[in-house]
């Protein structure tokens, strides 16, 4: 596996772990 | 071919595994937040707030994982490699120390009133945790990324990284309780505790409780080979029993001296092939440690931690084509003398780069196997080539890999170990002569 290939990897965990966090915050503001 | 019965690791990038590693990582980093969630809920809060209190959860859930990516848990390095989990600690901890940023700035700015938890006049004792756990991550990273910038020596390095990252952890652990709302009740802080105290276990796991067990199987300095002049093999045997199995491109954590609780425990590839009755590890003398070998007396006590790490030969492969720069060699030549005593038939090529052409190291037994023991071909790359050399020279590169290797021979299974330039260079290289990824791999040495 390459190293920008790892990058990818934590940038696409990033966006999904920051979908679930607004998620969460909006269940819990609503 | 697996028959079954095998007990060799699962196969190295294998889909499924991959995906099964990364989903389960996903599924524990929301694990904070599913605890929040469960049961009875506080009074809801702006949507602001409650997205700062988010980031901070999962802040809290990336540090507690990296103490499972940290290098020391075997069952993953099978799967990605141990280098490919080490990359990915390294750019999780900036995450971690992005969130644990964010986590008050976002509260902050949406209600200055949140500025109360660094106010030692409301609680000392918070304030100073609270004021700390924020330089302390900063340290954590900063340290890591660029070691030997901020002039710190490994053996302090790791000291600092063990400490520090037990005490934020720590840190977060009381805050998370301090604060309650979402913790108030005693259920949810008892899973709180235990989850984040499971994590912190892993590194008394590690520094004490496996130095503990390797206690009781020392190992002895045989002899100590010099390969060159500032190469040498330290060669070990087991103190009266079996040594521990390893795969050939696998390495382990070595402590020399009467303790294995020493702080100078640093990672090597084996350089010896799997079936020998000895284990040998060759360095450089690069740094405080290496630099001891050449006087090391035999009869001295090791320890040994390992093995570790998927760079390793897989029996599927057509060929192999090793690419590596100057002391990289040595997990290529553990698998190559592999391959010679198995008398394996596959065809082998060596990518070997040097600084020049005096003093390279293995290099007679390397020509001495190609002269007939396997079916290796040996492509030297110096440097700095002597006038009347007539091989390729200068640095291995996409030209060079191209110019050598036939569309077959692109087919094979390549392993990269050496300086970062080299190994920068020659996986984009790999990539673009469209060799895919699950055929590419890499271990490198300079793991902080």
């Amino acid at each position: 596996m390459l190293h920008h290939d790892i990058r990818r990897l934590v940038n696409v965990i990033v966006a999904a772990l920051t979908v679930v966090v607004a998620v969460f915050a909006a269940v819990r503001s609503a | 071919m697996s028959d079954g019965t095998s007990t060799d690791p699962p196969a190295k990038y294998d889909r499924h595994r991959v995906v099964a590693w990364v989903a389960a990582y996903g599924v524990l980093t929301m694990v904070p937040m599913a605890i929040a969630l469960l049961g009875p809920l506080p009074e809801p809060r702006p949507f602001f707030v409650e997205f700062g209190v988010g980031l901070g959860f999962l802040g809290m859930s990336i540090l507690a994982l990296q103490f499972v990516t940290s290098g020391r848990f075997r069952r993953i390095a099978p799967v990605f490699g141990a280098d490919v989990v080490l990359q990915f600690h390294r750019q999780a901890g900036v995450l971690a120390l992005a969130l644990v940023l964010a986590h008050p700035i976002v509260l902050v700015l949406t209600d200055a009133e949140y500025l109360e938890f660094f106010d030692p006049r409301v609680n000392l004792l918070r304030a100073l945790a609270l004021s700390a756990v924020i330089p302390a991550t900063i340290v954590l990273i900063v340290t890591s990324l660029w070691r030997e910038r901020v002039g710190l020596n490994y053996e302090w390095w790791r000291m600092v990284h063990g400490v520090l990252s037990l005490v934020v952890v720590f840190i977060g652990m009381v805050h998370g309780i301090q604060v309650g709302h979402y913790l108030d009740d005693w259920w949810r802080q008892g899973l709180w505790v235990g989850v984040l105290s499971g994590a912190m276990y892993l590194v008394i796991h590690s520094r004490v409780v496996r130095p503990l067990m390797m206690r009781r199987q020392p190992y002895r300095v045989a002899s100590v080979r010099a390969e060159t002049d500032d190469v040498n093999t330290l060669v070990l045997e087991a103190d009266g029993r079996d040594r521990l199995s390893f795969r050939a491109g696998q390495f382990a954590w070595i402590t020399l001296g009467d303790s294995p609780f020493s702080l100078q425990q640093h990672p090597f590839s084996f350089s010896s092939a799997e079936g020998d009755s000895t284990i040998e590890f060759t360095a450089k003398e690069l740094g405080d440690f290496t630099s001891t070998w050449s006087d090391v007396p035999p009869g001295t006590r090791a320890f040994l931690e390992g093995p570790y790490g998927g760079f390793t030969l897989d029996r599927c492969a057509a060929g192999i084509v090793f690419v590596v720069g100057g002391i990289g060699v040595t997990p290529a030549m553990s698998m190559i003398r592999t391959l010679r005593d198995a008398g394996d038939p596959r065809p082998v090529i060596l990518f070997y780069g040097t600084d020049s052409c005096e003093g390279v190291v293995f290099d007679d037994e390397i020509r001495d196997i190609a002269s007939g023991h396997l079916d290796l071909r040996a492509v030297f790359v110096p440097e700095e080539p002597p006038d009347d050399w007539s091989g390729p020279s200068g640095f291995i590169d996409e030209d060079l890999l191209r110019e050598r290797l036939s569309d077959d021979e692109l087919a094979y299974e390549f392993f990269i170990c050496g300086p970062e330039p080299l190994m920068d260079t020659v996986e984009t290289g790999l990539r673009d002569l469209g060799v895919p990824w699950r055929r590419i791999y890499t271990e490198r040495f300079q793991i902080v």
